[in-house]
């Protein structure tokens, strides 16, 4: 039988070495795929390249597509490393989404900052409350969050497909799930000398907040400890209670902004997928960033070059948007491997 | 409403519930063993994509039930391969695998689309399929329909009164002390895992063979997580799961119906099973129910020898 043996002195190249390893791989099965499915690999890759990393239309596009990516990653960040495995962030996603256009289409009198402040506080509210739900649930009687977490997820996701197809549906959408566009004072303004939206560095502020409440803080600190032991905790005295519900709020208010950054900056309207799996996403990007919030933002933002590159695709060899998840799964896969022979050695 | 019209009903019902019934009962072998996989819908779909090319080329439609289980247990054992061996995080590795299904059946399944492939057939049991209204709905159904229902009480003994069902749910309880009684904690997990693959494969099969006669992208649409759901609400018992998988079933058929009749919005119904299963959830975790049919007290722990 093999065993795992925990290595020692662990250096950073051996690290970045491990992972290059485990992304190349990852290329390759993922062009055998391709073939498989009758498509040459090479083209696909160099066309994907050149048109989202080498194209500054494509670039852009990459920062706005992590934009919520990167807002749920940050918060999943936080309440992983508090053994807290929600995967609700799609959900919240989608509950911000609509607190925010009815926020938008509500109080359309309001002048644009104040409207928006408004639309961040009550998006975070709307996911944030989505979030406490599950945590509640888990703080008081010990449910299993990652179940309880995917079931808000398909009923939030049911609320929007109620409300576009139905009260909130545009009129003159011929017949499409979207509401009407937003007022003009409800987007969310873009960066100087960009079309890109504010969002992403609203998310780069959060990711040096959190980093620094992980690292100086005393909620951040209970946090890890109650991370690392559950049972050590609760004999000094960490409220089990406190740091769930705290890390739930903080992850689901999180997405909650997110879904609000895609209705003000992105799509300026609610649409029945407003979130084409953002959440579920952000799962992947904060495990490769082995959760640190700062590296979860480089993650994010690679992220959204696949989704990027998975458009282009689309529209150049007609290559499903789904095939993306099939290289993502593999990444995924791939470096949890990778994780585990960066940490352990096997031995005989 | 006269027996005709319950009859239908009640057909529709058996269709629903197939799916379901079949991977939920691979996914409680799973649980019960310690180890979740929240991979059943990446499963269900690479059965269901499986399944139809192989009944496209062959035309055997058993065959294609076959190799559909067979991807869904190739599929399973790269979950179990990370988790039970790799000791990686279950969640994360699951949902890796339901990412892998849904991503490559929509790649291959490009070029399945336009084509047709033979479609599992209803059989009728002489005498049997005669018995008014259960009859038409169990006897003369496609056989996965009466497969899965016996299936639900062999796998209840199996699980509760013999020998293999004890060694699964001892090492799902307390891998350690089933470990210093001799049994092989992770091949057990492997066998169970690879074992609920098989099933969700199936499950996926009845997508493409019975439920629709094309190929659709994405076409399970979300049952292997209300699979994963059901679970819980039958209390990790193959038992309960058969009555479960019924009652969802009930709801999926019902929603359309109501809409109909009453024009309440179908999301109402369909949020139904996710609302079921989080009330489930709430009730069954408490201390009391815990000590009644709790979860697996390891689920979702991997079982490092000598580490505690």
């Amino acid at each position: 039988m093999f065993k795992f043996i925990p290595r020692e002195n662990v250096t950073l190249k051996f690290i970045i070495m491990i992972y290059s390893i485990a992304f190349v791989v990852a290329l390759v099965i993922y062009g055998f795929i391709l073939m498989v499915a009758g498509f040459n690999p090479i083209l696909a890759y160099s066309f994907m390249f050149n048109n989202v990393f080498l194209n500054p239309y494509g670039f852009s596009n990459t920062i706005i597509r992590s934009s919520a990516i990167m807002l749920s990653a940050l918060g999943l960040a936080i309440a992983y490393k508090a053994g807290i495995f929600t995967i609700g962030s799609e959900g919240q996603i989608y509950v911000g989404a609509i607190m925010s256009t009815w926020t938008a289409f509500t109080f359309a009198f309001l002048p644009s900052p104040i409207l928006l402040i408004l639309m961040i506080v009550l998006s975070f509210i709307g996911g944030a409350f989505w979030a406490f739900i599950p945590g509640i649930m888990r703080a008081l009687i010990n449910a299993n969050e990652v179940i309880s977490t995917l079931m808000m997820n398909y009923i939030a996701i049911l609320i929007v497909h109620y409300l576009v197809y139905g009260p909130w549906k545009d009129p003159k959408g011929y017949g499409f799930p979207i509401t009407p566009i937003i007022p003009s004072s409800a987007m969310l303004p873009l960066i100087p000398f960009t079309n890109i939206h504010i969002m992403p560095i609203i998310g780069l502020f959060i990711g040096i907040i959190l980093a620094y409440m992980m690292r100086y803080t005393r909620i951040g600190y209970e946090i890890k400890v109650f991370g690392d032991n559950p049972d050590a905790a609760r004999y000094s005295g960490i409220s089990s209670i406190k740091v769930i519900l705290t890390v739930m709020i903080i992850s689901g208010g999180l997405a909650g902004l997110g879904g609000m950054g895609e209705v003000a900056g992105f799509q300026h309207r609610l649409i029945s997928n407003i979130s084409p799996g953002y959440g579920y996403m952000a799962i992947i990007v904060v495990w490769l960033a082995r959760l640190n919030p700062l590296v979860t933002i480089i993650s994010s933002i690679l992220f959204g070059g696949m989704l990027v590159g998975a458009d282009v695709l689309q529209t150049r060899f007609s290559l499903p948007i789904s095939s993306i998840y099939t290289f993502e799964a593999l990444v995924l896969m791939l470096v949890l491997i990778a994780d585990l022979f960066s940490r352990y050695k096997l031995v005989r | 409403m006269d027996i005709e019209t319950i009859q239908l009903f009640l057909v529709s019902v058996t269709e629903a519930a197939t799916p379901l019934l079949l991977a939920s009962l691979g996914e409680i072998y799973s649980e019960r063993s310690g180890v979740i996989n929240l991979g059943i819908e990446g499963m269900m779909l690479i059965g269901a994509y499986t399944a139809f090319i192989t009944s496209n080329i062959t035309g055997n439609v058993w065959l294609a039930v076959l190799v559909a289980g067979l991807a869904g247990a190739l599929l399973s054992s790269i979950h179990a391969f990370l988790s039970i061996t790799l000791k990686v995080n279950q969640i994360v590795s699951g949902l890796a695998l339901s990412l892998m299904g849904v991503g490559v059946s929509g790649l291959l399944g490009q070029g399945l689309i336009g084509l047709a492939a033979p479609r599992l057939t209803r059989i009728h049991i002489p005498i049997l399929s005669s018995i008014p209204i259960i009859g038409p709905v169990l006897f003369a159904q496609d056989p996965l329909v009466l497969i899965s229902v016996l299936l639900a009480p062999a796998l209840w003994f199996i699980l509760f009164k013999t020998m293999i069902g004890l060694k699964i749910r001892s090492v799902g309880e307390n891998p350690e002390a089933a470990d210093v009684a001799g049994i092989n904690v992770d091949l057990v997990r492997y066998a169970s895992v690879i074992f609920g693959g098989f099933l969700s494969g199936i499950a996926g099969s009845y997508f493409s063979l019975v439920l629709s006669a094309a190929w659709i992208e994405n076409m399970t649409a979300g049952r292997g997580w209300i699979a994963l759901g059901l679970v819980i609400f039958s209390f990790w018992n193959p038992l309960y799961a058969l009555i479960g998988s019924y009652i969802f079933g009930i709801l999926e058929v019902v929603q359309y119906r109501f809409q109909i009749l009453f024009n309440l919005p179908t999301e109402l119904f369909s949020a139904l099973p996710y609302g079921i299963t989080l009330i489930a959830l709430a009730i069954f975790s408490t201390e009391y129910a815990r000590k009644k049919v709790g979860a697996p007290a390891a689920l979702g722990k991997p079982y490092i020898r000598g580490a505690r």
